[in-house]
């Protein structure tokens, strides 16, 4: 059990660590990709959507490969 | 409503709706904090100020829980609900110090890594008395997360409206294990039997408005059609007001037909800025007007006004003496239809 828990912890933070790489480049660029209402965006909008992408970096990732 | 994003569009109901909930926030902690000075003089600092944020996004979550059966069952409380938003990121912000607090206080003081130790230092696991309860404010830690970083129009657009709905609905999965977390570390650490009274209460409160307003809309939700129906009758002529609608529900969606100057038309009842009810709206300036927030639509097409670009889904109606029918397949969102013309106005 204790193995299993500190797996799942680490995939966690592994997770987390992907999703804040993707995220910086979400919020720079890639969500520029998925809707056309972010261009121009303030650098604030893009400062808080960072912890979303990072969230679900994943879903947003699928979404943009789809759109292509 | 916003062609472009930006972080917060600001307006003076908004600034006031955060400024009553910083207020409520200051105020509840200096007197927690003054309360525990003169009762609890040995308490340290960082146990009064995990206990202080705790206590308050568990109060905040509550109130959040309670708004929307409030305002069904009443319009004067929309007032409450309308930066809901900002009172959600706000409770998230106080979970987040009580979480991280916590884990800094009891988890940070070993080789182990913090997080590893949260699971780990508690592996009582199969014990309802002992079992490790910060496991599961964790949980719900990561369900508010979720929430409260995608409490933005960005994220209802591009997670599309049943999605983000789906997501926010996890509200009350994050409730049932905060509920768990404080009752179980309660049995740990409590020996009187007040805050377990509270919780109930609070349970029966939330519990009791869900119902009472799910009665309430109970009518509106029998569908009137089947399957296989073309026009079915939804209503009489009288029974709407003008400048209002009547809701109805066909093929499982909830739909509002209005009624303006001497015209019918009918949309999707689901506001598309953040899931308002559009039939509990009015006519204003030729739109319909989701009480929530006050975005807008146009009743022939659903469509909003230039250059906004939100679109809800229309439906063809026709009349019978004064009898309202409605075709329940429901057109592709903006599809402009005819509006029925009313003879007698």
């Amino acid at each position: 059990m204790t193995d299993f828990i500190s797996i799942g912890v680490d995939a966690f933070f592994i997770y987390l660590l992907i999703g804040l790489v993707f995220s910086i480049w979400f919020a720079l660029a890639g969500a520029k990709k998925l809707d056309d209402g972010v261009a121009g965006t303030p650098w604030h909008f893009k400062l808080i959507i960072i912890p979303g992408a990072m969230l679900l970096w994943v879903f947003l990732l699928s979404k943009i490969i789809r759109k292509r | 409503m916003s062609v472009s994003y930006t972080s917060i569009l600001w307006n003076k109901q908004k600034k006031a709706y955060d400024i009553g909930v910083l207020i409520f926030v200051l105020s509840f902690t200096v007197l927690f904090f003054g309360g525990h000075a003169v009762l609890h003089p040995n308490a340290t600092f960082e146990t009064v100020l995990i206990r202080n944020f705790g206590l308050l996004a568990f109060l905040m979550l509550h109130l959040i829980l309670v708004i929307g059966p409030l305002t069904r069952l009443n319009p004067k409380f929309l007032i409450i609900l309308y930066n809901r938003r900002h009172l959600g990121v706000t409770m998230f912000i106080m979970a987040a110090i009580h979480g991280i607090f916590s884990i800094l206080n009891f988890h940070s003081l070993s080789n182990t890594n913090p997080l590893k130790s949260v699971f780990l230092s508690n592996l009582q696991y199969d014990s309802l008395i002992n079992f490790p309860f910060q496991v599961l404010g964790f949980f719900a830690l990561i369900l508010l997360a979720l929430m409260a970083t995608t409490s933005h129009d960005f994220w209802l657009k591009n997670l599309g409206p049943k999605v983000w709905k789906s997501l926010h609905m996890l509200v009350y999965l994050a409730y049932a294990l905060i509920i768990l977390h404080v009752v179980l570390g309660a049995l740990q650490n409590e020996t009187s039997p007040i805050l377990f009274g509270v919780v109930l209460l609070g349970f029966v409160i939330i519990a009791s408005l869900h119902v009472l307003s799910g009665l309430k809309e109970q009518p509106a939700d029998v569908a009137i059609d089947d399957a296989k129906s073309d026009f079915v009758r939804a209503c009489n002529t009288s029974e709407i007001k003008e400048n209002r609608a009547k809701i109805v529900t066909v093929s499982g969606e909830r739909v509002a037909i209005f009624k303006y100057n001497g015209k019918l038309s009918a949309v999707n009842n689901f506001c598309r800025h953040q899931g308002g009810p559009l039939g509990e709206g009015k006519i204003i300036d030729g739109c319909i007007t989701c009480p929530w927030h006050g975005y807008q639509y146009r009743p022939e097409d659903g469509q909003s006004p230039p250059p906004f670009t939100e679109k809800v889904e229309t439906y063809h109606l026709k009349l019978e003496g004064d009898q309202v029918w409605i075709d329940p397949k429901p057109l592709p969102e903006g599809t402009p239809v005819q509006p029925v013309t009313m003879n007698n106005g």
